[in-house]
């Protein structure tokens, strides 16, 4: 299978579960503001959305939103635990997180990415985003990942999103709970490689 | 089960599915803004988010997010057509669907149009983003009934839902024929009759008839 992503993006999620589930992934970079591939070719013919990431599946059709590729890839390994089985309350538990993250987290971030945000408005989302970070920081206070004791999908969502904290300079240090949930996820072996190999590809870029 | 619901939320895809599977819900209306319960008490102590919808669970907790709510009661009732088997492609498909529409149309683009904090110079960007994602929704829908094929599933609830709120925003949807023809279909179920008239009964229970 073939995962198009992007260095900085959310679709480091989906090559994070990959690597826990050692399904190997050949990595596509995309150039999301031209809408390319390397090689030249029109992403929106791949999703015509324009956004990563996108998996393309082994009978060739693609499936896109990062929340729902991390489940059909977890559910590939449904003895993984990274991903509760179908219809247990403790997968729905995962869910919940996974469309909190994507939903209020991510799309939260979205306007102080977006150049043409005004001035104003990019002072209220940043307060938004604060909240939900403050929000995150207190669920982290009794338990090392979201739901629980063991690292599920909705955490290598929830990491990589929050690492974005980073791009727009935004000091985790006043959420002591969630600063030790990112140094917990950011030294897994998954983590580092995905990251590593983001860091070859903005090098080659 | 009891819903938690408000008048304008999403929370009516919720109980749009729960009718069209034959689950009855007791429907609780929130007062968002102010977080409390009709008897006066915290609403936080439901949903710490503060948001709709949640359901309260007979196994007992509560269950957020509409999207995850919506799949949850699909699989109360396996044989349904409501919603793919989990672990089929067309399951992944709906949730493809149910992630879009929860992130890009309904917190992306509505969100900051419904909030009044929202200064102005925000507004217009806001709303070509809903207008970008409604161009996108028609021409998909151009040469399908609903937004997976030919049935109605827990998707289309939830995109009936958010796109309705157009009409709370003044945005016109003649210019989109394939998407006004489908919001028109969805209207016209039993589910979804019966769930607005719910809505509007509490609307109008509280003044706000006009609002709805």
């Amino acid at each position: 299978m073939k995962l198009y992503l992007t260095p900085h993006a959310c679709s480091l999620a989906v090559d994070i579960v990959a690597r826990e589930l050692d399904i190997p992934l050949d990595l596509e970079w995309v150039d999301v503001r031209a809408k390319r591939l390397r090689d030249g070719s029109d992403y929106l013919a791949v999703n015509p959305k324009g956004q990563v990431p996108t998996l393309r599946l082994p009978d060739g059709q693609y499936l896109t939103e990062g929340p729902v590729i991390v489940q059909y890839l977890a559910d590939l390994r449904p003895r993984s635990g990274l991903l509760a089985p179908l219809t247990a309350l403790e997968r729905y538990r995962v869910l919940e997180w996974l469309n909190f993250i994507s939903s209020e987290l991510h799309k939260g971030f979205t306007p102080l990415f977006r150049p043409t945000t005004p001035v104003e408005y990019r002072a209220i989302a940043r307060q938004n985003l604060l909240g939900r970070l403050q929000w995150l920081n207190d669920q982290l206070a009794d338990r090392d990942y979201l739901t629980g004791h063991t690292f599920t999908v909705a955490d290598a969502y929830c990491y990589t999103i929050v690492m974005w904290t980073k791009l727009r300079d935004i000091d985790i240090a006043p959420w002591p709970h969630l600063k030790a949930y990112v140094a917990r996820v950011a030294a897994r072996p998954s983590v580092m490689a995905a990251e590593q190999a983001e860091r070859k590809a903005k090098a080659a870029a | 089960m009891k819903l938690y619901h408000e008048v304008r939320g999403c929370s009516l895809a919720v109980d749009i599915v729960a009718r069209e599977l034959g689950i009855p819900l007791e429907l609780i209306w929130v007062d968002v803004p102010r977080k409390l319960l009709p008897d006066g008490s915290d609403y936080y102590k439901i949903n710490p988010k503060g948001q709709v919808p949640a359901l309260e669970l007979p196994e007992g907790g509560f269950l957020t997010e509409g999207a995850v709510i919506m799949q949850y009661l699909a699989d109360q009732r396996p044989g349904s057509s409501l919603c793919a088997p989990a672990g089929s492609l067309e399951r992944y498909r709906i949730m493809e669907w149910m992630s879009f529409i929860a992130s890009d149309l309904h917190k992306g683009a509505f969100m900051p149009l419904i909030k009044k904090v929202t200064p102005a110079d925000y507004r217009p960007i806001a709303r070509q983003l809903v207008l970008t994602r409604m161009q996108w929704l028609d021409e998909h829908l151009a040469d399908r009934g609903y937004l997976t094929g030919p049935t109605f599933t827990i998707a289309d609830a939830h995109c009936y839902t958010i796109a309705m709120w157009t009409a709370y925003q003044d945005i016109d949807i003649s210019p989109w024929p394939h998407l006004e023809a489908y919001l028109a279909r969805i209207g016209t179920r039993p589910s979804v009759v019966a769930a607005k008239a719910a809505e509007r009964r509490e609307a109008e229970r509280q003044g706000q008839g006009h609002r709805v």
